[in-house]
């Protein structure tokens, strides 16, 4: 089947978002959607590396043979993985340190592997990069509709600013900022989105 | 003594890779559908961690002029020690069932992340080793709790929109809770 490029863009918003579909990127995902500031630095990262990386693999796949395919895209991510994180603590080094060891996570994250071994493979560079945008912002997307809920409950306040007053941190809501509220949120917000998917 | 059992028990319960550290890779939910896929998973995790920490941990002191760029040669020690450990089961248990496991092992994030955490911070050879080992126990302990739950959810009345992903995050959620407030009731947490 061949689509065309406003197809690709768009199936991986929404009918191919990698993370309502399958299982593959859920570890950023989790992990880094306590707050929005860092769901966002996170979601920027992934998009960049996620573009370099599908370029890379479209631009030499005439070289790419069966074995080790898998290193040799590790190797792509890596390489742009630490690009990414030098750029990111260059320019907002505080915030960078608090991503912690997400950022070298990167580099074996799925979306990212997934989509070169995937798509980017076989496909041209024009394509594979339009593919990268669309899985990337999918990506964010949801990452930052999840942060927003969970930095609102949780924490009480909006990239940082205060907007449920100081009450709100004697109420049960805040279990939202645990590692067990990301737990819950996810997958009541994947199960909506699914059903969303189902009846669209 | 008492330091190395607090640290096994704290790596394995109190952070725990999945459920207080959230490096939840795809492999933990894909494989832990039945206990007959999570096992071979789990032992090729579990052969692999410890001689790929070690060797992370004893090259750690001479990348010092890397700074914090230190997990790349980490990610390649890792996989070279997956390589190894996949050529030898490829050559005398290629029946087992762990050699496909091994391949996809390099691009598993809680392997990685749980190298990445013990190495954090300069530490001596028994402390890393517990940690390893308690944090590789502390995942398969949650692979083997997820299989066994998502075994018996099979044909369980579950909402349609919650079958599937969303029930084992649930799941998941639900174990995140159970041990932060035993460790913490325990005074496990560091």
């Amino acid at each position: 089947m061949k689509l065309t490029s406003g197809e690709i863009l768009t199936k991986g918003f929404f009918s191919e978002n990698p993370l309502i579909r399958g299982i593959a990127g859920l570890c950023p995902l989790l992990a880094l959607s306590a707050t929005l500031r860092e769901a966002a630095l996170i979601s920027a990262a992934l998009v960049v590396v996620l573009l370099a990386t599908n370029l890379t693999v479209s631009l030499f796949r005439a070289f790419l043979g069966t074995h080790y395919r898998l290193t040799v895209f590790i190797v792509v991510a890596a390489v742009y993985t630490a690009l990414a994180q030098a750029v990111a603590h260059a320019l907002w080094g505080g915030l960078a340190m608090r991503l912690g060891i997400f950022l070298p996570l990167l580099a074996v994250n799925e979306i990212v592997l997934g989509r070169a071994g995937a798509f980017a493979r076989h496909q041209t560079v024009g394509h594979s990069a339009v593919d990268a945008l669309g899985m990337g912002l999918g990506f964010s997307g949801l990452m930052i509709a999840i942060s927003f809920l969970r930095e609102l409950l949780g924490l009480g306040t909006v990239w940082g600013f205060p907007i449920l007053g100081e009450k709100w941190h004697t109420h049960a809501a805040t279990g939202f900022a645990l590692p067990f509220g990301a737990f819950l949120a996810v997958g009541l917000g994947l199960g909506f989105l699914g059903r969303v998917r189902r009846h669209a | 003594m008492r330091e190395i059992g607090f640290a096994l028990l704290s790596a394995g319960l109190a952070w725990n890779v999945l459920t207080d550290r959230l490096v939840v890779p795809g492999a933990a939910l894909g494989f832990t559908q039945e206990h007959r896929t999570a096992r071979p998973h789990f032992a090729a995790y579990f052969l692999a961690l410890l001689p790929s920490l070690w060797i992370c941990w004893v090259i750690a002191p001479f990348l010092g002029f890397l700074d914090g760029f230190k997990w790349i040669l980490f990610l390649g020690a890792a996989s070279l020690v997956i390589w190894g450990e996949r050529a030898v089961s490829l050559k005398w248990f290629p029946e087992q069932g762990v050699t496909s496991h091994f391949s996809l092992l390099p691009a598993n994030g809680a392997f990685f992340g749980t190298i990445l955490l013990v190495l954090s911070e300069p530490e001596g050879f028994l402390s890393i080793t517990a940690k390893g080992l308690g944090a590789t126990l502390g995942y398969g302990l949650i692979l083997y709790l997820l299989a066994t739950f998502r075994g018996r959810l099979k044909g369980a009345p579950i909402p349609k929109s919650l079958s599937g992903l969303p029930s084992v995050l649930i799941l998941l959620g639900l174990f995140s809770m159970v041990l932060m407030g035993l460790t913490r009731a325990f005074r496990l947490y560091p």
